[in-house]
């Protein structure tokens, strides 16, 4: 499962962010942050139980300062390389 | 400094010079809860920021709106270990509902505003704002925008589908059971929890933070379930058919072991309908069989509005309740009789006959507020405040003091252990000096006596750094804050001396001398174990918790 947030450029929101994950009972195999158009967009591949990754997205929106969050399958080439181990 | 000194100038903001940040944090918490809105907490960097963090996740686990403003050395010393610099965002982070720190002047203003109207807005919780010592030394340039999203903690209207589901739920079921928790009282939601269970004849039990919502004299609330619960509240909740749970969280204190309610909801055994504000609630503990996101007001209203008349039920399981109830408490009056001194049950109820109905009770944590639990009578919503979550030893004298700073027309009683006593009594400085009179009735036992019931019955009876060998004269620290004390003798000169200082407005410390030895806080669930394996007192023998239907 592939999580994305946007939020304002500030890595204080960063470990407000990374301070939920951690607490989660998820796998982070990729946790990826960009700067883009004034915000930050971070991406990460989560493994673990369906409900788990709920409560997470669920934990993370709660955050005022998560202006946007969004849930995908992990991308395919991923998948594939959590399958071959790497 | 620079906030203070400008504060110098403002005649409106009214401070309240607490002699340790951890009792302000705690007093913020008994203003909240008084008030029903926060007020502003402020302490200087490094050490006066560490401090409140017991406060700020006491605030965090009990959902209290709390606004905190915490100083900070200046940006161009950040990570250079300056004097006092400590990085309280850091800290802070996992136990409050928004931290900001202010890099630029016109961001201050804004900060503070937002933190105050997040720390109310939803699901309550602390706020923290840090300002650094240069930005407070800035000049004044307007305001910025903060880019954030408040609209999310505006309750959404809960949905039609999984209301009809409830109704739908609520009306089939032989047993049903509504479970308040705090969220009702947040909500102002007494109301329509009494009128659903009126309407279903249905018993209502509530958590620990849920008490203070239900008026204990209505005769369907049969008190808060769990492992110091009552007897009759652990039976309902464990042999319900349908729990609609309001506001609450599912808390492993409140069900023992909430796997066991998970597999009956599995199995269909159990139908569980859970309303919460906070979506991140619903299924975190238990999935329910319909989970509803919304104001616990609004969501009842129309669970209330869609259910006709509920169809007549058998009394039996009321009645087998009520039953629970005598037995317990004919139990309790023989076990007093073995008490050499106070027994503590018997204490709380002297102190409700002396206590008006308006009366807000506050307690420290340990036994005596295990006690409270289970004895203390609440009359009116919003009227008993304790440490629930967190269970902070030390909360009950400041958070009195901020419960009497809230309204100063109603007579504030701290019901406190001798423990909770000596971790906070410095704060009894401000009952003179802010003139915030409250009663204070220490439960003497000379022992942190909760922790020492754990050894007894799980370690072997191995009783270790549980016993204050010497105690000081709480009547003489009184004293010396100009407060007058009593140790009285018999439950009718505590029931007086409660009326005299409730009735004159005059604070009172009140040393009541518990038989350490005898104080058991029963019914008991162990931690872990599920709610019919609570222990029961000596005479219940024969009682059993599992419903025979």
């Amino acid at each position: 499962m592939s999580i994305s947030i946007r939020i304002p450029p500030s890595m204080d929101y960063v470990g407000r962010v990374v301070s939920i994950v951690r607490r989660a009972k998820v796998f982070v195999r990729r946790m990826e942050i960009e700067a883009r158009d004034s915000t930050y967009h971070i991406v990460m591949d989560v493994e673990g139980p369906a409900d788990e990754i709920g409560w997470l997205i669920a934990k993370l929106d709660k955050l005022p300062e998560v202006l946007e969050i969004g849930r995908t399958q992990a991308a395919p080439a991923i998948a594939v390389a959590v399958r071959e181990g790497r | 400094m620079a906030l203070f000194d400008a504060a110098y100038f403002v005649d409106d903001i009214e401070v309240v010079m607490f002699r340790h940040e951890q009792g302000a944090a705690h007093a913020a918490e008994g203003y909240a809860r008084v008030a029903g809105r926060p007020a502003v907490v402020s302490a200087t960097s490094g050490p006066g920021a560490t401090n409140l963090v017991t406060g700020l996740t006491d605030a965090y686990m009990d959902s209290v709106p709390v606004t905190t403003i915490t100083g900070q050395v200046a940006t161009w010393v950040f990570g250079r270990d300056g004097f006092q610099e400590t990085d309280v965002l850091g800290v802070a982070t996992p136990i409050t509902k928004w931290v900001y720190q202010v890099r630029r002047p016109e961001e201050a203003t804004p900060a503070v505003r937002i933190a105050y109207e997040i720390s109310a807005l939803g699901r309550p919780g602390p706020t923290l704002v840090d300002l650094p010592r240069d930005v407070q030394l800035m000049e004044y340039r307007g305001e910025a925008k903060i880019q954030i999203n408040v609209s999310k903690f505006i309750p959404p209207k809960p949905r039609e589908e999984d209301v009809a589901k409830a109704v739908k739920i609520l009306l089939e079921a032989d047993r049903p059971v509504v479970l308040a928790g705090g969220g009702v009282l947040w909500s102002g939601a007494t109301k329509e929890v009494l009128e659903l269970a009126e309407r279903l004849n249905a018993p209502i039990v509530s958590t620990l933070p849920g008490k203070a919502a239900i008026p204990h004299n209505h005769p369907l609330y049969m008190g808060p379930a769990g492992m110091h619960g009552r007897a009759e509240a652990d039976a309902a909740l464990a042999n319900a058919d349908a729990v609609i749970a309001v506001g609450t969280r599912f808390s492993d204190r409140t069900w023992g072991r909430f796997r066991e309610l998970q597999e009956r909801v599995r199995s269909g055994e159990v139908k569980l309908i859970h309303i919460d504000v906070d979506r991140s609630e619903i299924g975190k503990n238990v999935k329910p069989t319909v989970g509803i996101v919304a104001d616990a007001r609004d969501a009842l209203r129309e669970v209330l509005d869609l259910m006709p008349a509920a169809a007549a039920r058998s009394p039996k399981f009321l009645a087998w309740l009520y039953e629970i109830r005598k037995r317990y408490e004919d139990a309790m009056e023989k076990a007093a009789a073995e008490f050499r001194h106070f027994a503590p049950w018997k204490v709380l109820k002297a102190v409700r006959r002396a206590a008006p109905p308006s009366a807000v009770t506050v307690t420290g944590v340990g036994g005596h507020q295990m006690w409270s639990e289970i004895w203390w009578e609440v009359y009116e919503p919003g009227t008993f405040i304790t440490s629930a979550g967190l269970g902070t030893m030390g909360f009950g004298i400041p958070a009195s003091l901020g419960a009497k700073l809230a309204d100063r027309s109603r007579p504030v009683v701290c019901i406190d252990g001798d423990g909770s006593f000596q971790m906070t009594f410095n704060n009894l400085a401000l009952v003179r000096e802010y003139g915030l009179p409250f009663v204070e009735i220490i439960f003497d036992n000379a022992s942190l006596q909760l922790v020492k019931q754990w050894q007894v019955y799980m370690y072997g009876n191995r009783q270790i750094a549980v016993r204050f060998a010497r105690n000081p004269d709480f009547l003489k620290i009184g004293e010396a804050y100009g407060i007058e004390g009593i140790r009285p003798s018999s439950y009718e000169e505590l029931e007086r001396a409660v009326s005299w200082a409730v009735r004159n407005d005059e604070p009172l410390i009140i040393d009541v001398t518990i038989d350490e030895d005898k104080d058991i806080v029963l019914p008991w669930v162990k931690p872990g174990d599920w709610l019919t394996q609570v222990i029961l007192p000596k005479g219940m023998e024969d009682v059993s918790l599992a419903y025979e239907h």
